[in-house]
């Protein structure tokens, strides 16, 4: 019987334990604990800030009490797909947020997998906060 | 990870937090507390950062979760259907993908199976106490123990169940005032939205292949004494039109309540293996 199971246990778990992220995004979480605000992230790389660093992110964990959590994860897949600096910029000052989090990946914000536009991050308003190899985290550089 | 967010927070501040993590951190925290506060003792108390200590806490309460269908098994059938009931428990998959991520359900699996065992074995104390901690852990666990107890209430004609729901069900709903200032449950956006997901065939093969193999074989034993099943065919039925709740129009959670009809199926299933086994051992062909 195990000799049967195991190898289905095995088909049917192992996409479950993709842990999506990469260990580069670790990493960046937690450097994040060491900051204060909100991350703009997907659901993955949010959850791991919130679960390493114990901040807020835009989209990721449990939306049942939050009226604005569809308008946020439509944000949020804006955000990253946008190719508009200023776009951008007026999504981060919606919500006030710090950082925002971009990672050698694809990205989920709750309205499919979708390849981020980071080109757009190369506006001389934004600035590099933190980067490895697998992650950069931006803010916006500050004018005083 | 968003639960070990919050385990975290209540390790630095030593409180629970006001506000969620949760998109945004705009609103009250408003989940039950019970998961969270107990890894969060275990991560000060071990000195373990709560991330390690979230993951370690998993293993054990999904070896907890083992346990406590062993001892559901054995109330219901004796100590073969126990032991067949682990057996199929750990090779499901279903169960092990609800069983093997830092988050409360994994926790109020085995608390809910205990209330089950301590109603069927008529220790009211024991099973209010297993009931409100399920119902102070995690609330969609909270909801099939709230089922299963009022159809076995009803089938069994059985008033203590209905005292443990009771008792589950103001638990649950004080917290929620604490939390929220309200008892409204129906304006919570992932009901008001109907989050779900259908339930699909492979949703079937993830019961297991040998807990659906051997489930026909437990129906001769139910019908010779269905009294003595009525927790296991409580537990099935709730399960079913939970799991299948798009029949009445309703369509939330489906995906998520299925788990739990796979967790009556290898009970059933169980029951049927150990028959197996019976009739093995009364033609002395082992």
């Amino acid at each position: 019987m195990i000799a049967v199971a195991l190898p289905a246990l095995d088909y049917h778990v192992s996409p479950w334990l993709n842990p999506v992220v990469l260990p580069g995004e670790v990493e960046a979480a937690k450097w994040a604990h060491g900051t204060t605000g909100l991350f703009l992230a997907d659901i993955f790389g949010g959850e791991l800030v919130m679960g390493f660093a114990g901040k807020p992110s835009l989209v990721g964990g449990d939306w049942a009490a939050n009226a604005r959590a569809p308008e946020q994860m439509s944000d949020m897949h804006e955000f990253y797909l946008t190719d508009s600096a200023d776009k951008a910029i007026s999504i981060w000052q919606k919500y006030n947020a710090s950082y925002a989090w971009f990672p050698s990946r694809q990205v989920y914000a709750g309205y499919g997998w979708i390849t981020l536009n980071e080109d757009k991050m190369g506006d001389p308003r934004f600035e590099i906060a933190y980067s490895n190899s697998e992650v950069r985290v931006y803010k916006l550089r500050s004018t005083s | 990870m968003y639960h070990t967010g919050i385990i975290r927070l209540i390790t630095e501040a030593g409180a629970l937090p006001l506000y969620d993590l949760s998109y945004g951190g705009f609103t009250k925290s408003f989940y039950v507390p019970a998961y969270r506060m107990f890894v969060a003792s275990l991560s000060l108390i071990s000195g373990t950062d709560p991330a390690t200590t979230a993951a370690l806490a998993t293993i054990a309460f999904g070896v907890a979760a083992a346990a406590a269908i062993y001892l559901l098994g054995r109330e219901i059938g004796g100590e073969w259907v126990g032991v067949c009931a682990a057996f199929l428990f750990v090779l499901s998959p279903e169960i092990t993908i609800y069983t093997i991520r830092p988050f409360p359900e994994v926790l109020g699996i085995p608390l809910m199976l205990l209330a089950f065992y301590f109603v069927v074995k008529q220790r009211l104390g024991l099973a209010i106490i297993a009931s409100v901690l399920t119902a102070l852990t995690h609330q969609t666990t909270a909801v099939v123990l709230g089922a299963v107890l009022l159809v076995y209430g009803l089938l069994a004609r059985d008033k203590k169940s209905f005292v443990a729901l009771a008792c589950a069900a103001a638990a649950y709903f004080a917290w929620q005032l604490v939390s929220l200032n309200s008892l409204d449950i129906l304006s919570m956006r992932q009901i008001a939205l109907k989050e779900s997901g259908a339930i699909t065939l492979s949703h079937i093969e993830r019961i297991g292949a040998f807990a659906l193999l051997f489930a026909p074989f437990a129906l001769p034993a139910i019908a010779r004494d269905w009294k003595k099943h009525a927790m296991t065919l409580s537990f099935l039925v709730a399960t079913l039109l939970l799991a299948k709740n798009d029949w009445f129009g309703i369509g939330i959670f489906n995906d998520r309540l299925f788990t739990y009809f796979a967790i009556a199926a290898v009970l059933v299933g169980a029951i049927g293996l150990a028959e197996i086994w019976k009739a093995l051992e009364a033609t002395e062909w082992k």
